[in-house]
């Protein structure tokens, strides 16, 4: 029954078609069910949106928080202060002891600069401000302290090699 | 042709020969013996060339060899119980050519030596005495030496077998090379080159600023590592109540570790470096800041101590 209906209607179509009438129209309005559906899915869109844009809001608010609480984590170590003085303490008297070699030698001639184990001493004077730099964190790490005693040391002895080196194989 | 190629080729070799005769012509031969006492203290000081220096049971000491072309002479004399073995050069600033001293001297046994160089390579060998070496950059190499032993070399290697007593051996830039090392107390130190040593000495120091360290050792009383950039690696027994000690800045530090483990261990990375324990059960706590991480534990008894800490390398503790 319904087929054939269907069937008439398609052949009553098709005739129309045949013989030039107007092109065949909805039964009923459809531009408002259309209207529908499309704000539909863009709220649907900007609803996907909105999370995206809350998940990078929560992101940058959690390493912001974590980046800050870490810089304020040294500043609340009651430590700190004592070990900040004597920390340039330290360096200061160790920035003396290598300008008074450095003077010595200048004296018997030599002006300070080798390319013998240069690249030694500029990665043990990084090491200084890489392990002052975490004393301020850690000043209760006593391994630290030795560590920076000990490239102090290395320098100056490092320096002293420089000199020997240049002053000796002068002569050759 | 091959009558051409045969008067070039003569004449090629006899010129060879006649520079090479003038070559050695150049350098004074020495052939030179003396009477001492067996405890007598040697200095010897040579520029460049070669030093090859012998102990042995007679009282006797003995120079053999040629002297460097700019040599004005050797000083071989006894003033008392001090015995001086100089080779006297030019006043001049430019030494160049191939022509350099070529030494063998010969020393009773328990004569104390103080050894000086610059670009001089030394071979001491077979003696019971304070034994000191420096050279700027020469090479040192010592063998079957016993009593208290410093080489010391600017940028040139260090080497040594068999050396008993108390054993210090330093280099700037050259590499540190130790084997069948019997001493009680060693140290070993350089800036750029690797430090390699196997010692049955109980209280052992090794300390780089960029080389490598590789320690093979026996039963450990004291262990002292340091480093800036190198690594260190150490395989020992630690003796009870014994105490092990590691720094760095950047390079990672191992202790492979032989036999029962009584100590206290603490270990910490300041940086980004990881800790890796397997002489127990007990891991490394992480930083609550996600950089950084600490070991705190105490194996068996706890009655030796382990104390690592690095700024970035990595920490490796096992069990060898």
């Amino acid at each position: 029954m319904s087929n054939s209906t269907a069937s008439n209607k398609l052949d009553r179509l098709i005739n129309e078609a045949a013989n030039g009438n107007a092109a065949p129209a909805p039964e009923r309005e459809l531009w408002t069910g259309i209207e529908h559906s499309l704000a539909r899915r863009q709220q649907r869109s900007s609803k996907w949106l909105n999370w995206v844009w809350a998940s990078a809001a929560c992101m940058v608010l959690a390493v912001g928080g974590v980046t800050f609480m870490s810089l304020q984590a040294p500043v609340v170590n009651p430590e700190q202060p004592a070990a900040s003085a004597l920390l340039t303490y330290m360096n200061k008297q160790h920035e003396q002891q290598r300008q008074f070699v450095l003077t010595q030698y200048q004296a018997v001639g030599w002006n300070g600069e080798s390319e013998f184990v240069a690249a030694e001493i500029e990665q043990i004077r990084a090491s200084i401000d890489e392990v002052s730099a975490q004393l301020m964190a850690e000043p209760n790490n006593q391994a630290l302290w030795q560590l920076l005693q000990w490239l102090h040391s290395k320098e100056l002895e490092l320096l002293e090699s420089q000199f020997v080196v240049s002053d000796k194989l002068q002569q050759l | 042709m091959k009558t051409l190629v045969n008067v070039v080729t003569n004449v090629a070799l006899l010129s060879g020969l006649v520079f090479s005769g003038i070559a050695y012509a150049d350098q004074q031969r020495v052939d030179e013996r003396l009477e001492v006492p067996a405890d007598v203290f040697v200095k010897i000081e040579n520029m460049r060339g070669d030093v090859r220096i012998s102990g042995t049971d007679e009282n006797y000491a003995e120079v053999k060899g040629e002297l460097d072309k700019y040599a004005t002479g050797l000083t071989f004399t006894l003033d008392g119980s001090t015995l001086s073995i100089i080779v006297d050069m030019e006043e001049r600033n430019n030494f160049s050519g191939d022509e350099a001293t070529d030494l063998s001297i010969t020393l009773p046994r328990s004569a104390k030596l103080s050894v000086e160089g610059v670009s001089t390579d030394f071979w001491v060998n077979d003696f019971n005495s304070d034994v000191r070496v420096n050279s700027v950059s020469g090479d040192l190499e010592a063998q079957n030496v016993t009593g208290n032993i410093r080489l010391n070399s600017v940028s040139g290697d260090v080497q040594g077998k068999n050396l008993a007593g108390t054993v210090q051996m330093k280099s700037v830039s050259g590499d540190i090379l130790d084997r069948s090392n019997k001493a009680t107390t060693v140290s070993y130190g350089s800036t750029s080159g690797d430090i390699n040593a196997a010692s049955t000495a109980s209280e052992v120091t090794a300390e780089t600023v960029s080389g490598d360290i590789e320690l093979a050792l026996d039963e450990v009383k004291e262990l002292e590592l340091r480093s800036v950039s190198g690594d260190a690696e150490a395989y020992f027994v630690l003796l009870n109540n014994g105490r092990v000690t590691g720094e760095s800045v950047s390079g990672d530090v191992a202790l492979a570790i032989r036999g029962n483990v009584n100590a206290k261990v603490s270990a910490q990375v300041s940086g980004g470096g990881s800790i890796v324990n397997r002489l127990s059960d007990a891991r490394a706590e992480e930083s609550r800041w996600g950089i950084g991480a600490s070991l705190e534990t105490t194996i068996g008894s706890g009655s030796g101590v382990i104390e690592v800490t690095t700024m970035s390398g990595d920490i490796r503790l096992t069990k060898n």
